[in-house]
This record gives structure tokens, C-alpha cells and sequence, in this order.
């Protein structure tokens, strides 16, 4: 069971009430009060789908801090394993912005490695594929989801010059054959009359 | 350099045990990476001597005197950073209505158009906002508060104005008056983004006195009426919310023919005119990453192209505009994504200190570059201000060291040790 959820009292609750009647929560989403209960998620397994940075918008994310991640994945706690990276923003970014990720990562000391495996681990647990998806490392017998950075994917310079699925390669920064345009912006530019 | 949040604090707590934090004390910030936002560029292995507030030397092997010495590591020095368009202290939550102060209507609804000019909004503005420090500790020492509108009020939102987030309570500089024009405000003006001509120059005629105070056409207040004449005729600087190029074409053409200096907010298809843009010397503030097609408007252009009025004009400036209150520290990492599709860093920089400060009559108010005279609004920063991995690590504003504590620093260390004892609410000596 996946269950959207800001406060840290309100995931207490559902954790309670999945204990009561026999459920078994794989997820919080959003969850940007995790670091409050992040050892109880730790002992109970529940991952969380969180946000580097969002806050403020409404008083249930008024708590939210850029560390949350940070503090629900951290190592010396032995709560590793608990949290993946949410968006920062909406609507969605460009591909390659990776929203405040690196942010949330400095504020506690994680390192670069645990950023990025990290995310991997939990996205396949949650869409429960982790016997196919690419997990904490790119290894022999994984589907071959990998993309090509100039650089560390943290850095707000980076970008993805060629993304895999499955081993094709469907983007690529440097070839306009792999570029490819939605039914939405086909024809934009050409049919446009221009401002001159 | 280590950037565990313990040894950022002991460096903060030595520096306010050893200045004091409510007097402005003389700083020696030894042997930095200047980013002067200056022609003078980037000054590497460079000393910064602040004097009552102000920058009074920059050198090498500068004498300290009385001054508080600060030894940078050779970490980048820059500007306290402009935070970009934004609702702080005007906006706590934004879903709460009775927390936000930033958009007016005095009108019943969409056919009932109530034109106030002379409302604003620097008048709500509280400095002891949550959002002031959340902000301020991420290297953001002053920000645009902006005028907004709601149906039953007008595309003539009314007057924002500049604020330093260093406590005060007054906004400084002349004010600015924010119109929204295009889709963005055609439900403030019958439903046609064609209407909002007429109803533009219907305003200036009335300023002008060709449509009489007591016309039954008059849509403006006395003050109303004071207030736009400032904005007409090369006076004030007025900030047009506008996207589609079609209409940022017109809009030049509207401004060149009334004599009303403009700057453009948000202006995602700018790229397409920026030729027309620098031509003009109209300032744009765009966000890098609106690359996504919303509202049947295609935008589709890298960061870099959508930046280009920046490369070509030297008139850009760099703005968040999805959460751009809450999430104003996100701008600078809008500049880093900017950089990365072609914007040159010192352009990315100057979008964020001296390219702002200009636009809006404000250099006089804010330490916009690091030069001798100007205000010490500084910041020490872990490494590159424009890179998102990076953090600041001490802010001065008129040289005083701003404490480095949020309210979000403070759930952080609630948060930060293992639950011990009696729950963490109580204090932390008594657990």
C-alpha cells in the first residue's frame, strides 16, 4: 500500500492502523515530516517517496526541512535504505535538472554514491521490479537502464548526453536522431509565422 | 573542507562570540575567491576589509586593525544574492489566504474591475517571517516583493518594491508597478487578452486628463491617478507579467509609444524576440528551466536559449517561478542549469546581483557588487555559488555576520541525534 502523507503523526497513525488490520505499507509519498519518525520507518521497512526541498505551501508542509532525506537515509543510523528522491518542483523540470538533490546530500554528509544508488534501490522496490530494474549498482543480468552524464548527475551543470533502456539508446545529446518530438510540438516551429 | 552541519556551526558560533551580532564591527575576510560581479571579475587569493558597514579595501595581505578576521580558504566571496520576484514576508503558507497579503481585489469579480495603482504591497511586508532567515542563510540578502491580482481586481495589480532580508521593516528604493498582460490576464480583462490595450491607454488618457476625474469612464482614485502618472512618461519602472512573444512585441511597441520604461517577469518565449529586447535595453527576468509546453503555449528552447536575452542584452535576470517564495534559494541553481546550456557564469552571476539591482533603481540599497564604497552584503560560500551541491557558509549583511539559523536549521537539529529520553521538545541539556 502506497498512502500520500505529510505529517509525521499521520504516517504514526496509518503505521498503526496497517499493524491493526494486516496491511503492509511499502511507501509515504510526499512525506516531508519522515525525518520526525525516521528510525520507526527504519524498523518497520517503510520506504519514503520524499521531495529535496518542497515546503510551505499548505500547513501540513510547513515543517519541511531540505535534510529530510538526507536524515531518513542516513548511514550512521543504520536507516539506510529508506528513502528515495522525489521531484522538487512542479510542473516537472527539463530531464537532467535532478531538483535540489545534491542540496539535500551536503546538508548531512551523504555521499555522491549513496545519492545516486539510492534513488535506483527504492524506485524499483516501490513498482516492485527490483528482479529486473538496474538496482544500487549497474551489474551483469540487469536490464541495461543506464544513462551517460558529463559529469556528477548532482551537479547543476550536468547533463545527460545518452540515456539506455533496455540497451537502446533513446536520447542523445549529440545526435539529432535521437531526439525526439511529442505529437504536441510537432509542427509548432514550422507552421509558426514568426514575430518579426 | 569538511561540510558537516557541526563544523559549519562551530565556524558561525566563532564568528558571532567573536563579533558580536547586533553592532556593525569591521571584518577582514582573508584570502578568498572574489566574485566581484564587477568588470574587475574574479579576484582569486584576494583579502576584503569591511569598515562600519562598508567595503573599504580589497587587496592582498590587507591589515586587519580591530577587525573580526575571517580566513576563507580561498572559498568563493560574492555578493549577497537577489532572491529573485517573490511573496516573503507577504506569504507564510500559501494555502492559508488569511497568511498571504499579495494579490488584491476590491472588486466582486471578473465584470467588476477595480483599478488601485496606488495599492502596495511593501506595506504587508513582515520581516519577522519565517521565510526571511529560511531564505537568507541560503546566501540571499534582498528580494522584489511583487503585486498580484485576482478577479475584481485589475491587470494594474499595484506597486511591489524592494526589501533587504536583514530585519528592516521598510522596502527601499523606488517602488515598481507590476501589470500582468496576455493569457495570464485575461480574466482580468473581459476574457481577451485583446481588450487589455484599450483598457491601458483608457487608464493613460484618464492620467492625462482626456477622460475627466468625474467621467463616468474614470476608473481611478485620486491616488490611483497620482501614482500611475509617476509610471508614465519614463518614470517608474513597470514589471509586465507576459509569456507569448506576439504580445512582448507589442507590449515594446505599447511602451515606446507612451514612454513607459518596462521590464518583463516571467517572458518564457522571450528568446524568440531577444534581438527586439536588447534593442530596447528592456530588462527580462525569466525562469531557465520553463522549457514545457503549459496553456497551449509551446516553449520548447534549452535553458540557454531561454536565457538569451541575458547573453544578448546583458539584461537578464534569473527567477523562479514555481514556488517562488518559499523556494527562492532554488534561483541560484537556476542560473548553475542556465550555465550549463550556454549562459556565461559571470552572466549567471550578474543575473542574480548587478543586472536585478540596476533594473530596479536599487544599487545604492544593496551591496550588488564587491567594490570599495559598496554595502557589505556579503556571502562565504562552500564552492561554486551555482552549483546546487554547494552551500553558503557565513552571510553578511552590512557587515554583520547573520546568524546561520532557520527555523528549518532548528527541526534539523531536533531531528539530527537519536531519540534519548524524555522526547525531544523538552530541551536538549535536559534530556
Amino acid at each position: 500500500v502506497h498512502i500520500h502523507c505529510y505529517r509525521a503523526d499521520e504516517m504514526a497513525i496509518m503505521l498503526d492502523l496497517a499493524k491493526e488490520f494486516g496491511f503492509r505499507i511499502t511507501a509515504f509519498h510526499h512525506g516531508v515530516e519522515a525525518y520526525k519518525i525516521a528510525d520507526r520507518l527504519a524498523a518497520e521497512g517503510v520506504c519514503g517517496a520524499l521531495w529535496a526541498d518542497w515546503w510551505g505551501f499548505k500547513m501540513e508542509s510547513f515543517d519541511g526541512i531540505q535534510e529530510n532525506i538526507a536524515l531518513v537515509d542516513r548511514r550512521e543510523e543504520r536507516l539506510r535504505d529508506r528513502a528515495f528522491g522525489f521531484r522538487g518542483r512542479h510542473p516537472a523540470p527539463e530531464p537532467g535538472s535532478r531538483e535540489g538533490d545534491g542540496q539535500c546530500r551536503n546538508r548531512v554528509g551523504i555521499e555522491d554514491h549513496a545519492g545516486t544508488r539510492d534513488p535506483l534501490a527504492h524506485r524499483e522496490r516501490r513498482e516492485g521490479a527490483g528482479h529486473r530494474r538496474p538496482d544500487r549498482h549497474a551489474r551483469a543480468g540487469k536490464m541495461a537502464d543506464v544513462v551517460l552524464w558529463n559529469g556528477n548527475p548532482f551537479s547543476s551543470y550536468a547533463q545527460a548526453e545518452q540515456v539506455y533502456v533496455d540497451g537502446a539508446r533513446l536520447y542523445d545529446r549529440r545526435d539529432r536522431s535521437r531526439q525526439p518530438t511529442s505529437d504536441f510540438l510537432l509542427g509548432q516551429d514550422a507552421a509558426r509565422g514568426g514575430v518579426r | 573542507m569538511s561540510r558537516s552541519p557541526m563544523k559549519r556551526l562551530a565556524l558561525v558560533a566563532a564568528l558571532l562570540a567573536a563579533s558580536g551580532l547586533a553592532s556593525a564591527q569591521d571584518l577582514l575576510i582573508r584570502n578568498a575567491t572574489v566574485h566581484t560581479a564587477s568588470t574587475q571579475g574574479t579576484l582569486r587569493a584576494t583579502d576584503v576589509l569591511v569598515r562600519n558597514g562598508r567595503i573599504a579595501a580589497i587587496g592582498s595581505g590587507l591589515a586587519a586593525g580591530n577587525a573580526t578576521v575571517v580566513d576563507a580558504q580561498g572559498q568563493p566571496l560574492t555578493p549577497a544574492l537577489f532572491g529573485g520576484i517573490t511573496d516573503i514576508g507577504v506569504e507564510e503558507v500559501s494555502g492559508e489566504s488569511s497568511t498571504v497579503d499579495a494579490a488584491l481585489a476590491l472588486g466582486s469579480g471578473a465584470s467588476d474591475m477595480q483599478v488601485r495603482p496606488e495599492f502596495d504591497v511593501t506595506l504587508a511586508y513582515n520581516p519577522e517571517s519565517i521565510l526571511v532567515p529560511v531564505t537568507r542563510v541560503e546566501g540571499f540578502g534582498w528580494t522584489l516583493l511583487s503585486a498580484g491580482s485576482r478577479p475584481g481586481g485589475s491587470l494594474v495589480a499595484g506597486q511591489g518594491g524592494v526589501v533587504r532580508l536583514d530585519g528592516s521593516l521598510d522596502a527601499v528604493g523606488p517602488r515598481a508597478l507590476f501589470v500582468t498582460l496576455g493569457g495570464d490576464g485575461a480574466n482580468l480583462s473581459g476574457s481577451s487578452r485583446a481588450a487589455q490595450w484599450m483598457l491601458l491607454d483608457q487608464l493613460i488618457d484618464e492620467v492625462r486628463g482626456r477622460i475627466p476625474a468625474d467621467s463616468q469612464f474614470a476608473l481611478l482614485t485620486p491616488a490611483g491617478r497620482t501614482t500611475l502618472a509617476k509610471y508614465v512618461g519614463g518614470g517608474g519602472r513597470v514589471m509586465v507579467r507576459i509569456q507569448r512573444a506576439s504580445d512582448i512585441v507589442r507590449v515594446l511597441r505599447w511602451a515606446k509609444a507612451r514612454d513607459v520604461r518596462i521590464a518583463l517577469v516571467g517572458a518564457t518565449e522571450a528568446w524568440k524576440v531577444a534581438s527586439q529586447l536588447a534593442a530596447a535595453n528592456v530588462p527580462v527576468f525569466v525562469d531557465p528551466l520553463v522549457n514545457l509546453p503549459g496553456r497551449l503555449r509551446p516553449v520548447r528552447r534549452d535553458a540557454g536559449e531561454r536565457c538569451a536575452p541575458a547573453r544578448g542584452g546583458r539584461e537578464g535576470q534569473l527567477l523562479e517561478s514555481g514556488d517562488a517564495s518559499h523556494n527562492a534559494r532554488k534561483v541560484r541553481q537556476l542560473a548553475g542549469n542556465a550555465v550549463a546550456n550556454g549562459l556565461p557564469w559571470d552572466a549567471g552571476l550578474a543575473g542574480l546581483t548587478t543586472v536585478p539591482a540596476s533594473a530596479l533603481g536599487v544599487g545604492g540599497e544593496i551591496g550588488n557588487t564587491i567594490a570599495v564604497g559598496q554595502r557589505a552584503d556579503l556571502v562565504l560560500w562552500s564552492g561554486d555559488p551555482l552549483d546546487v551541491a554547494n552551500v553558503a557558509r557565513q552571510v553578511w549583511l552590512d557587515g554583520r555576520a547573520i546568524p546561520m539559523r532557520s527555523r528549518q536549521t532548528e527541526l534539523r537539529d531536533r531531528y539530527l541525534h537519536p531519540d534519548t529520553g524524555l522526547p525531544r521538545t523538552y530541551p536538549s541539556d535536559a534530556r
